[in-house]
């Protein structure tokens, strides 16, 4: 009896032996499946697969802001901001928009457009001029950028183009690579 | 075979029972350790040259690792405090020395302090100035929520002040409006025409304030500082002797007066030289004095011109 009852506890052993080891290989696989770098190859073929080409876009964008210093980043926002408005996408510019600017501002998209064909149009370009940061590791980066507006298509400038020839001062608030508000000085309407 | 197998499995396993568990549970922590480690997404740095904790100055120490995050909690919450207007809850993060002499205890006087400066709703940004004696010394500069307004219509202004962080009995704690310190000096000099007791001195970032105590021994009137004959009052730090940036009024007495005067000298809290000595350089004894009279006909008028030192040191 007590024998069978020995040999019965031997094969339990070996049993949960057994499953140790194969507990132990397949969680070493799965370990070296996610910590091992994916090949030069295989990323491509992701990139292939991705077929949500604006979705690719934005991961390329994000990998080049990364690298830039953060004046660039910055410089790089702002444009991305008006390349959205030459390119009529007045929504994705509106959407960076602090709330409360766009609150007081533009309360209606079609405030922010009528000011946005007028002042950030095409032929207005935007040199920057300087740049202060307002830094804390809390609450975000915020950084105060003024440019200078200059209407590129007019040589002899009228009163209205000399006007709109004003400093504009951006405000962003950088949260993250690619997350950030902005609001930027209003030019009168008189 | 695979009888012998099993039977030297079996006796290995049973041999080594107690071990082989131990072993299995250490790789087992180290397996979901890895797991756990690889799946945490790490905080995300933004690429900035802002190092608020490089001293700025050439200082006597570093603001250590370990005192980098709590000192910018500390701040935080401070500014946070201000802001939502909870000022008890900031004057409790202030240091004993601080809430007497700069607020006599009063959290009013505080309030009127905080209102002022933190009028409308901060944004703020610190940077490590100087360490020195006891502090941390962080400048700390306040602007307007402007990203509310892209600063439309307003210029681009702040205001700024240092801070300076002790690390006390209750942990790390604040001096506001740019106080650094105090010093109860009970320093004295006497001769047959004054008695000059110089108090205490607090010390701020820029400049220290002397109260100075000056009795009038005599039955005549003592003009020590009336502004007009210069180089009245000065202090000896280093090798110069400073004019005050500010007296909170004339040093003339009348006859057998007593009074107190403060007196305020640009230093900087961090500079090199100590203060060593305040010198009362034109004591003037005059008989009759009007207030009226030229600094030429004061002097002629007087039984007594002479100087006298305090040292402080």
């Amino acid at each position: 009896m007590s024998s069978i009852k020995k040999k019965k506890n031997s094969n339990k052993y070996i049993i949960l032996f057994f499953i140790c080891i194969m507990v132990m290989i397949i969680s070493l696989i799965l370990i070296l499946k996610i910590t091992k770098p994916k090949s030069k190859e295989e990323q491509q073929k992701e990139l292939k697969d991705n077929t949500a080409q604006s979705q690719e876009n934005e991961e390329i964008e994000e990998e080049k802001i990364e690298n830039l210093s953060e004046q660039n980043r910055m410089k790089r926002y702002i444009g991305i901001f008006l390349e959205n408005i030459e390119n009529k996408n007045y929504e994705a510019a509106y959407e960076v928009l602090n709330e409360d600017f766009k609150k007081t501002y533009f309360p209606k998209i079609e405030d922010f457009k009528k000011y946005a064909q007028k002042y950030f149009n095409s032929s207005i370009g935007l040199e920057y001029e300087d740049i202060e940061r307002f830094a804390n590791n809390k609450t975000g980066n915020m950084y105060i950028i003024w440019t200078i507006a200059d209407n590129l298509l007019s040589l002899k400038k009228s009163d209205e183009e000399k006007e709109i020839e004003e400093r504009t001062k951006f405000v962003i608030i950088e949260y993250d690579y690619n997350n950030y508000e902005m609001s930027f000085s209003v030019m009168s309407e008189e | 075979m695979f009888l012998e197998l099993r039977l030297k499995a079996r006796n290995f396993i049973k041999k080594h029972k107690n071990k082989l568990i131990v072993i299995l549970v250490v790789w087992l922590i180290i397996v979901i350790i890895n797991f756990v480690l690889a799946h945490k997404k790490e905080n995300i740095v933004l690429n900035t040259t802002y190092a608020p904790h490089e001293v700025l100055l050439k200082s006597d120490f570093n603001v250590p690792k370990d005192k980098q995050n709590p000192i910018e909690d500390l701040i935080y919450d401070y500014v946070e405090k201000c802001n939502n207007k909870d000022y008890s809850g900031a004057f409790n993060l202030l240091t004993n020395d601080c809430k007497t002499h700069v607020f006599d205890d009063s959290l009013d006087k505080y309030k009127e302090y905080a209102s002022a400066v933190f009028n409308n709703k901060k944004r703020y940004t610190i940077q490590n100035y100087s360490n020195y004696g006891q502090y941390y010394i962080y400048n700390i500069k306040l602007i307007d929520d402007i990203i509310k307004d892209g600063l439309t219509g307003k210029e681009y202004a702040y205001y700024e002040e240092k801070l300076a962080i002790q690390e006390n009995e209750n942990g790390l704690q604040l001096c506001v409006n740019n106080y650094m310190g105090h010093d109860d000096l009970k320093k004295s000099g006497e001769d047959d025409y004054l008695k000059v007791r110089i108090e205490d001195r607090l010390k701020f970032y820029e400049y220290e304030v002397y109260k100075i105590n000056i009795t009038n021994k005599t039955d005549q009137n003592a003009i020590i500082y009336n502004e007009e004959s210069g180089n009245e009052v000065l202090a000896k730090i280093g090798d110069e002797n400073r004019l005050p940036t500010k007296t909170d009024q004339l040093m003339i007495l009348g006859p057998h007066e007593t009074r107190t005067f403060n007196v305020t000298f640009q230093k900087f809290y961090d500079g090199q030289a100590p203060t060593e000595e305040i010198i009362l350089n034109k004591i003037r004894i005059v008989k009759d004095y009007t207030g009226k009279e030229t600094d030429d006909e004061i002097l002629k008028k007087a039984e007594k011109t002479y100087s006298m030192s305090i040292p402080i040191q």
